[in-house]
This record gives structure tokens, sequence and C-alpha cells, in this order.
């Protein structure tokens, strides 16, 4: 079973996106912030990171530059809300695979994780 | 009750105290318009919460209030005595309709508060000077700016209710709404003796009343309504502009235009329920726990987001407008993944403004801070909407200015429809988002392949054709799979050759996508025209039942005809058979997502709850102490361990030392947890203390008092029980102080002392004791007549020292000395204030000195759940006395004692003072006494000296085991009548010992 991490300071989003990827098959665990997600994502093998950008502690950005420094194969898909070119860039040259803008929809959000899975 | 409707009523309460404590200080420094707008904006709030509960007798009332205060706030009128009299009043109303509110009960205006309020702030616009009759002579006629924008205000309100009413011809709510839209203006409109108004309203609201009676409402003259909604606008546009206005009689309601608006709007929802069933799109699993999670978080944001804008219009930090941005943007994240498109879209533009502010694009003043707040109220609107199971098809009031201040056209909702051939077996969504990922991609390519490549453009690369080959194996498109195949292995290469497959890579996407946009998202791309002219031009497309009417080509019931034939998706598929009627019900239900929300309505709380607000803080110290806690408790077990494989007394001893270091360790931390537990229940008192500004001035307003209320030590933190207990008798404590203490000013001035009273109010921490400190520099309390009313009473006075005297107005039936005053008739007497402070296990100290004042001091201890006890024995039974009653310990000899009369009595530091077997006081009568005769002549006797309240007495006792910390815990309640004891605890070794109360012995 593939597993995914999911890095969301909003709980409600963590919960919400664990559980939508777990019904769609995979495994998922949840991080609340880049220091979290680092940790787990160093200590666990994951198939995909889903990372939200805007987060306390750590921000997105800032995690998935740190994560990249060990690991360039996991793909990493950012999300944020905000649409500016600039976010997006950011988090493409931070090391993300693919950058969503909120709003997705859900089952759009799977089949993003699920191309990217391959 | 409603989690919703608590919060409302808790948030409702506290805004009205603040505003109420705001008066008071805005009254003290007329300059300071700060106070006056932050009373406006409670008073708004409230105000607008009212609303979205649909509390509309509060939400109107309030309206009026706010009038009010705005003028106020703007200069346009002073804060006279009378005004803030008003205001008050206008504050204890809305309190009175929550209180009602809170308990189901139909809440009641104040129609003539309401009246007064208008007549303050509309009379003296601009110039006092002139009459307040505008409109007599039409030379120069005054224009009521007030009222005209309230009056529109309804009327827009007014429109919409009609407007919904015509589809909804059954919700009577909605007439009732129009009604009272209606009737505000006419009310507006006769304090405003604009009789034009009046008159044209008048009609239309008489028919609305009349209609509001009919028990079928189905049949309900809409031409009617809307023209005489429509002359009414006309009226009221044309006084608005100052012309004169001549009333036309009311034309009949036939051949009017409305009722073909009616089959448009008509034609209107029947599109969108049509729209609706066509979003056939799979909903995931979201289940009760998401939308629960969703709503508490969103009200938690809202609330932090309320207290961040306050700070930051106070210090203008950037933590609260990160605070702010953070909440936007979460609840902007949140709904958006609930689908709630309108919730989205408005926190989108309330986070945009938020980032403005930040780049300090703009400046922060009250119109700025107006407008958070109004988002917030919007975000809390639909909020509580979406928490009703209501869906919100428009966006609340004040998005547009939203939107205009933070520079955005509104969210702009993403939608490529696209088809290339390869991409045909696909389905749809898949289609979207392959090509989402796979523009995506091709930017990122397109981007970063601009020779020389560095390292990082190589990373980016890799990574994107990673991602690109994954999507085209997963939508199996081979073509494009074998040029990501050769790129990747070019990666390594010379950059030429790589460029090359890049650049194949590119133009095959472009291929992918070469399908026409509607034509105003190219326009909006080539930046020809921008999202706002988009959406502006889109608002301006018609249904087309409604163009192809207006063109002539079909009448009006061809279109309610067709309208009629018209079905939702679902059944037009069930009719031509190509699903079952059951696959579209379940369809329908995965769709209705705001039926999950509704299901988890019913989960009441049906039992009141206490809340309060801890300190985040505190919380944490206190997890990181349990933390500790577990880690001693290990070693324990460790320690424990070892003593199994110990040979020898040295062993054992170094064992025991160790056993010994835990345990230290152990009541440290045991120690902190208790303090912490403690610190968790504890408030800054001023909350309490900032009520009797009002009490204060209640009284001085109604006696022509001057008095002034001093506050000291608002920071002191005590027990919120504690608080809570303190609150009433403290109340009559103030108003005592101003009524009896406080002098007139002419009685003061004869006195030679300053025309203004004063009563200080303070509160401080001495020890473990909380004391809580209320003196006047009033009259003081007159003994002589307090001695005689005593006697009067049957109360022998006779060698009573003045602290004894003073007590006397403890005892019931002596509190109140003039019982002339209602003001401190209301409320508790002074003998409730004794019997509260004893509760607390506290004590009262009186001192007064006639013509200077009186000053009452409460000690109160502060440890409420643990006490120090002094452990004794007393006929063989183990009693713990409240450690902070003893005044000392002594062994004396039994001819020490004297007997008097049936008692015995001892010399103690020069005072006579009582002495009796603790036993004596817990027997039955009946039972046998023990005297000083039983006692050995040559044994020393243990004697407790116990100090309660003004009385001093001995205890004799077997013996003085120790003092200790107590774990207090109340009787069950089948012994909890017994007086004597106020509650038990368990020892280590397992015994029990009762806590004696020692005012009751």
């Amino acid at each position: 079973m593939k597993k995914v991490l999911v890095v969301d300071d909003s709980r409600f989003v963590r919960n919400f996106h664990t559980n939508l990827l777990k019904a769609a098959g995979f495994k998922a665990d949840g991080a609340m912030d880049g220091v979290e997600a680092l940790e787990k994502a160093l200590s666990n093998k994951y198939d995909l990171i889903l990372s939200d950008i805007n987060m306390p502690n750590m921000d997105g950005i800032v995690f998935v530059e740190k994560y990249r420094q060990s690991d360039n194969e996991t793909p990493i898909i950012m999300i944020s809300t905000q649409a500016e070119a600039a976010n997006k860039e950011k988090a493409i040259q931070a090391g993300a695979n693919l950058y969503i803008v909120k709003p997705v929809k859900p089952n759009t959000l799977v089949l993003h994780v699920k191309m990217l899975v391959g | 009750m409603d989690d919703f409707k608590r919060e409302f009523l808790e948030e409702a309460r506290e805004l009205l105290e603040k505003a109420g404590a705001d008066i008071l200080q805005a009254e003290a420094n007329p300059d300071d318009k700060d106070v006056m707008h932050s009373i406006f904006r409670s008073i708004h709030t409230v105000k607008g919460n009212a609303g979205t509960f649909e509390v509309d007798v509060v939400a109107s009332f309030a309206h009026h209030l706010e009038g009010l205060l705005d003028a106020l706030r703007k200069n346009q009128l002073e804060l006279e005595p009378d005004i803030a009299d008003l205001i008050l009043s206008g504050i204890d109303r809305i309190s009175l309709m929550l209180n009602a509110f809170a308990n189901d009960e139909e809440p009641v205006g104040d129609d003539e508060l309401v009246a007064q309020f208008c007549d303050a702030y509309q009379q003296n616009p601009d110039t006092n000077s002139s009459s307040s009759s505008p409109n007599e002579d039409n030379a120069e006629m005054v224009i009521p700016i007030e009222f005209m924008s309230e009056a529109d205000n309804a009327l827009a309100s007014a429109k919409t209710f009609l407007d919904e009413l015509k589809v909804d011809l059954k919700n009577r709510d909605l007439l009732d709404d129009l009604y009272t839209e209606i009737h505000v203006i006419v009310a507006g409109a006769r304090m405003k003796d604009l009789a034009v108004i009046v008159t044209v309203g008048g009609e239309l609201e008489k028919t609305l009343a009349r209609l509001k009676e009919l028990d079928s409402p189905e049949n309900l003259p809409l031409a009617e309504l809307q023209s005489g909604l429509e002359r009414l606008s006309t009226t009221l546009t044309a006084v608005g502009k100052g012309e004169t206005v001549i009333i036309e009689p009311a034309t009949s309601p036939a051949n009017q235009p409305a009722p073909a608006e009616t089959a448009i709007n008509e034609a209107e929802t029947n599109e969108i329920k049509t729209d609706d069933n066509e979003t056939g799109m799979l909903l995931p699993v979201i289940d009760e726990e998401d939308i629960a999670a969703f709503l508490s978080d969103a009200v938690e944001h809202i609330e932090v987001m309320e207290r961040a804008v306050i700070n930051y219009e106070k210090s203008g930090c950037r933590d609260s407008l990160d605070e702010l941005s953070r909440g936007a943007h979460t609840i902007k994240g949140d709904a958006d993944y609930l689908q709630l498109e309108i919730t989205t879209g408005f926190a989108h533009v309330l986070e945009s403004l938020l980032v403005r502010l930040r780049q300090d694009e703009l400046i922060p003043d009250s119109e700025i801070i107006d407008l958070l707040l109004a988002g917030i109220d919007g975000l809390k609107y639909l909020i509580n909407e979406f928490s009703k199971g209501e869906t919100v098809h428009e966006f609340p009031a004040g998005y547009e200015k939203l939107a205009a201040m933070a520079g955005e056209d509104g969210i702009t909702i993403t939608d490529t429809p696209a088809n290339g051939d390869e991409l045909a077996n696909l389905p749809e969504d898949m289609r979207e988002v392959f090509l989402d990922q796979v523009m995506q991609h091709k930017d990122i390519l397109a981007g970063h392949s601009k020779p020389p490549l560095a390292p990082e453009d190589r990373e980016i690369i890799t990574r994107s054709l990673s991602g690109l080959e994954r999507a085209s194996s997963f939508v199996d498109l081979p073509t494009l799979k074998r040029l990501l195949l050769r790129a990747q292995e070019l990666l390594k290469d010379d950059e030429a050759s790589l460029l090359t497959a890049i650049g194949e890579i590119v133009s095959f996407i472009d291929g992918l996508t070469g399908d026409p946009k509607p034509v105003g998202e190219i326009l909006v791309a080539d930046g020809k025209i921008s999202n706002q002219d988009l959406s502006e031009a889109l608002e301006q497309q018609k249904p087309l039942g409604k163009i192809l009417m207006e063109q002539g080509k079909v009448s009006k019931q061809d279109l309610s005809q067709a309208l009629a034939q018209q079905k939702p998706v679902g059944e037009i598929l069930v009719d031509q058979g190509k699903v079952a009627t059951a696959e579209v019900h379940q369809a329908l239900k995965k769709q209705g997502l705001m039926e999950v929300a509704q299901t988890m309505k019913p989960r009441a709380i049906e039992r009141e709850t206490h809340t309060m607000r801890v300190d985040e803080l505190k919380i944490e110290e206190f997890s990181n102490l349990v933390g500790e806690l577990l880690v001693a408790r290990n070693s324990y077990e460790y320690l424990i361990n070892n003593l199994g494989n110990i040979n020898g007394a040295q062993e054992l001893a170094a064992q025991a030392k160790s056993l010994k270091e835990n345990l230290h360790l152990f009541t440290r931390l045991v120690g902190n947890m208790h303090h912490g537990v403690m610190a968790m229940r504890m408030i800054p008192i001023r909350g309490i203390f900032q009520k009797y500004t009002r009490v204060v001035r209640d009284v001085a307003r109604k006696q022509k008092k001057e008095i002034q209320l001093i506050l000291k030590g608002e920071d002191t933190e005590v027990d919120k029980k504690v608080a809570d207990t303190l609150s009433e008798p403290l109340i009559h404590l103030v108003r005592n102080a101003c009524d009896h203490g406080i002098e007139s000013p002419t009685v003061r001035e004869a006195a030679g002392k300053a025309k203004k009273g004063t009563v200080t109010l303070s509160a401080s921490q001495l020890g473990s004791n909380l004391i809580i400190q209320i003196s006047d520099d009033g009259a003081g309390i007159d003994k002589e007549k307090l001695v005689a009313k005593a006697m009067n009473s049957g109360i022998d006075v006779d060698g009573m020292d003045e602290a004894a005297v003073l007590g006397l107005i403890f005892h019931a039936g002596l509190s109140t000395m003039d019982q002339a005053t209602n003001i401190s008739g209301r409320g508790v007497g002074m003998d409730v204030v004794r019997s509260t402070i004893d509760s607390l296990n506290g004590h009262l100290q009186l001192s007064s000195n006639e013509g200077t004042g009186t000053e009452l001091s409460m000690t109160i201890p502060m440890t409420m759940g643990i006490i120090v006890i002094l452990l004794i024995e007393a006929n063989g039974q183990s009693y713990g006395l409240p450690f902070e009653h003893v005044l000392e310990t002594i062994k004396i000899l039994p001819s020490e004692l004297r007997k008097a009369g049936d008692g015995l009595i001892f010399h103690y530091r020069g005072q006579v003072i009582e002495v009796d077997f603790l036993e004596n006081r817990l027997a039955q009568p009946d039972d046998k006494y023990r005297d000083r005769d039983c006692l050995n002549p040559a044994q020393e006797i243990s004697l407790v000296i116990l100090k309660i309240g003004s009385t001093t007495i001995g205890f004799i006792v077997d013996r003085f085991v120790r003092n200790m910390e107590m774990a207090v815990k109340p009787l069950p309640p089948t012994l909890a009548h017994i007086e004597e004891i106020s509650g038990a605890s368990i020892m280590g070794d397992g015994r029990l010992i009762l806590l004696l109360n020692t005012t009751k012995l």
C-alpha cells in the first residue's frame, strides 16, 4: 500500500486529507507543521508528501528545502491558496514536483496524488 | 443549548459589559474618541450577531442604539449625562432581551427608548439652535441624513425579502421580515415628521399587517407589494434629494410588471436547481466528525480573529495581523474542502485585504478596522448558516467593499475544459487533473530550460520529468512516456540534446491542449479586460427565457409552461430508463453535503455548562509537569525492582536513600501540579471590579451625589469560583458605601470635605490570602444608632468592644440601618455578605470613624480545595482544624483553668477566653459531657487556641499530631447536613479525617 504524508496546520484539513486518501486506498500520516513533517519524512519512507505552505513553526517551503537535501526522489505536492506565480515558483524551486492551488475538489486532489505516485 | 447560541450569548454579554464600562470611561474622558469607537463596535457586533441568530427584536433595537453611538463617535453629539443614561438603559434593555432569548422566551423591545434614541441623534445634527420640525416650511428643508441611510438599508432588505417571497410563497417569516423593514422606515419617518413617507409607507405597512394575519399566504398580492415598495422607493429618493413629493393615489395592482418578474425568478431558481443536479461530482466521505471539526475550528478562529482585530487596532502589532491572516487563511482552506464557495471567496478577499495591510499598502484607520470587523461578521454569518444546514448563495454584506479595498476581483474558479484526441478516452475529471499537471510541468520545464542550466535547474527538471512520467503512465499515454524516458536518459548528458528533448515534450503538451477557451477567459489572459470586467459582464447575462421574452419571441405563458416542463437531470435520466430512482436518490444524497450537517444538529447540550477560558501557557506548563511526573513514577518502578536484589544493609540504605530522593522529587511535582491546577482556575479580578463602576454611577446619578470609584489591584488573580461567589455581595457593599457612606455634596462641603466622594475598591494578595478592601470617605457608621437598634432588637450590647458593635451590622435584621432608599434595599443584606465570606472560610474586618469613613476588609484564603490543617485527636478520633484559625497550641495544667458557671475559662494573654472539650462541641446534647473534674490534675493538657472572626476560644484535645496539607472532599449528601464538619479526607494510612467547621463549633 502506498504511503502518503499529509502536512497541514489545520486539524480539519489534515484529518480530511488523511481520511480522503485512506478512502482512496492509501496509507496516510499527518504532520501539523514543517518540524513534525521533517521528522516523520526523514524517519519513514513515504511514496508521496502533500504539504501546505503557510504553517507555523516551519513553513512548507523550508520543510521541502530541508527534506530535499536528503531525498530528491519522493514526489512532493505543495498545496496552497496563494495563487500568485511567485509562490508557485518558490515551491518548485524548493523541491516540489507539483503545485496545486486551492480551491481544489477532493477527487481532483486524489487524482493528483494518484497520478504523481504513478 | 446550542453551542453557537451559547457562544453568541456569552460574547454578547461580555461586549455589553465592556460597552457599559466604556461609556463611563467616555464620560470621564470626553475627548477620547477611541472609546466611542469601541462602544460603537461592541454594539455593532451584538447587533450583527443578533441578526445572525434571527433575534430581530434585538437587532433592530441595537440598530437604533448604534445610530445614536454613531452620532456620538462622529462628534455630531455631545455625551451629556442624559445621553449616557440613555445608552446605559439601552445596554440594559439588550441584556434583558438576550436573557429572554437565552431562556427561549420572546424578547421584548422598548419603543419608547428607541424613540428617545432617535430623538437624541436626529434632533441635533449640526445646528442645535434651529427648531426641530424640519419640514414645516419647505423654504429650506433639512434632509435627515441618518434616517435616509437607515431607510435605504431597510428598503434594500425589504426588496430582497420580497424577491425571496416570490419564490418561497409559503415562507411566513419572510413576510414578517418584510413587515419589520417597512415598519422601521415608517416609524423612523414618523419620528422625523416626514409625512409623505409615513403615508406611502403606512399603506404598505397596513397591507403587510393584514397579510400577516391571513391563514393562507399563498394568495399574496405580490404585485401590490411590489408597486408599494417601488412607490416607497421613489418617495424616499425624492425626499432624499429634498424634492417636494405629491402623493398619487395607489394604482390598481392589475397590469403591473411584477408577475413577469415572478416568473423569471422562478425560472432562475429552476435553473439553479438543475445546475445543482448536474454537478454530479464524486464527493469523498465527509463524515460528521470532519464537519464538526471544521465548525469548531472555524468558531475558534473567528474568536481569535475578533480579539486580534481589537489588539491590532490598539497596538497595530504585526502579531495580531499574522493571527488574523492565519485565521482567514485557514477558514478559506477548510471551507474550500467542503466546497463552500461563498465562504471560500469571502475569506479570500478578507485575506487579500490583510495581505495588503501586511505589506503596508493600506493604513489601518478606523474604516479599515470596521471593514475587518465586518469581514469577520460575514464569516461568522456564513459559518453559522452552514451549521444550521442553510446554503448561502450570495456574499454577505460588505463583500464588495472588502473586495474593493483588497484590490481583488473576487475569487476565480479555474475551469479548463480540454479535449486532445489522445485523451478522449479518459474520464473527464481525470483528464482535467492530468492536463492541470501536464500544463504545470510544461511551465516548469519551459521556465527552467534556458541555457546555461544551473544545477538547481537540472534538479527541478528532474523532478518535473519524473512527475510527468508518473502521470503519463497513470493515464497510459505511451507517446509522451517515450519522450520523457528519452529526456530522462539525457539528464546527465549534454545540455543541448536535453534541451531539444524538453522542447519536444513542451510542444507535445501544447498539442494536447489545443482547445478553444471561452471568449472571456482569452480576453482576460490577453490582458484586454480584467477579471472584474468579465464577472460584471457575466452578471449582465440574463437567463435564456428572459432574453427570449424580451425579444418578444415567447410569451410569458410559453416561458412558464416551458419552465414547468423543465425537469432535473435525474428525473430525465430515470424517465429514459438510464438509471433507477434509487440511484438518483443516492447520488442526490452524496450531493447533499448539508444533510450531514443537519443530521449532526440534534446533538444539543441540554445541561448548562460552566466554561472558563484558560491561558494556553498555563495548560502547557501543566502538561509538562504531568510528563515529569510520569518520569518520576518510572523511577519508582525501577527502584522497587532493585529492592529484590539487595545484599546487605549498606545497599539497603543506599536504596532507601534513592527512594527518599525520588519521594522529594515526587513531592515537588505534586506541589507544582497543585499550583498548576490552581493557576488554571485563576482569573484577574478586573472583570468583576469593572462592573461596579456602573453601580457607583447609578447611585450617584439617582441620589445626585458626586462619587468616584477608584479600583486598585485589578490584576490580582482570584479563583474563578471565589470570584463568582464574591460578585454579588460586593455589589451590595459598593452600593452601601455609596448610599449610606458618601454624603450629598452640600453636606460634604459643610463638613469641609471635597464635594466629590471617593469609594475605593482594592484587591491584593497577602501570603495565601486574598484581601479585598472597600473603603469610603463618607459619614461613617453611626454607632449610637446601631447600639440603639440592637437594644431594640433585644441584643445586649453591654461589654461589647467597638469591633463587636460594628459587627452587629452583619446580623440579620439589623443589616439595613436606613431602609428609606431603594438602592441598598435590593440585593443581599449584610448578613448574606457575612455568610458568603464564612462559606469561603474567610473573615471580615470592619472599621469606621464617624465623619471620616468606613473600611471593610475581607480576607479570603486562596488555597481552595487544599488547605493546611492542624491534625489533632480528641476522644480517640482524628480531626482537622483549619490552620488559619489556629492562634496557638499550648500545654497547661488543669489547675490553670477556672470554672465559670457551667463552663471553663482561661486567662490567655491578658484576655479571658472560653474553654471547652472539643468533643463536647461535637457530641449529642444528651451525651455525657466531660468536664475539668475528669482530668488528672498532675498531667498537662493540650489546649488549642482558635480565633474565629472576633471570638477567641480554647479547645481541650487529647493531643496535637502535626500540621499537614489536606485535599478536602465534600461530605456525601447524606452527611452534608452536619454543620460542624465541612469536609473529609483520607490519610496516607487509610484513616479518615474530618475537617471541622470552626465557625460552627
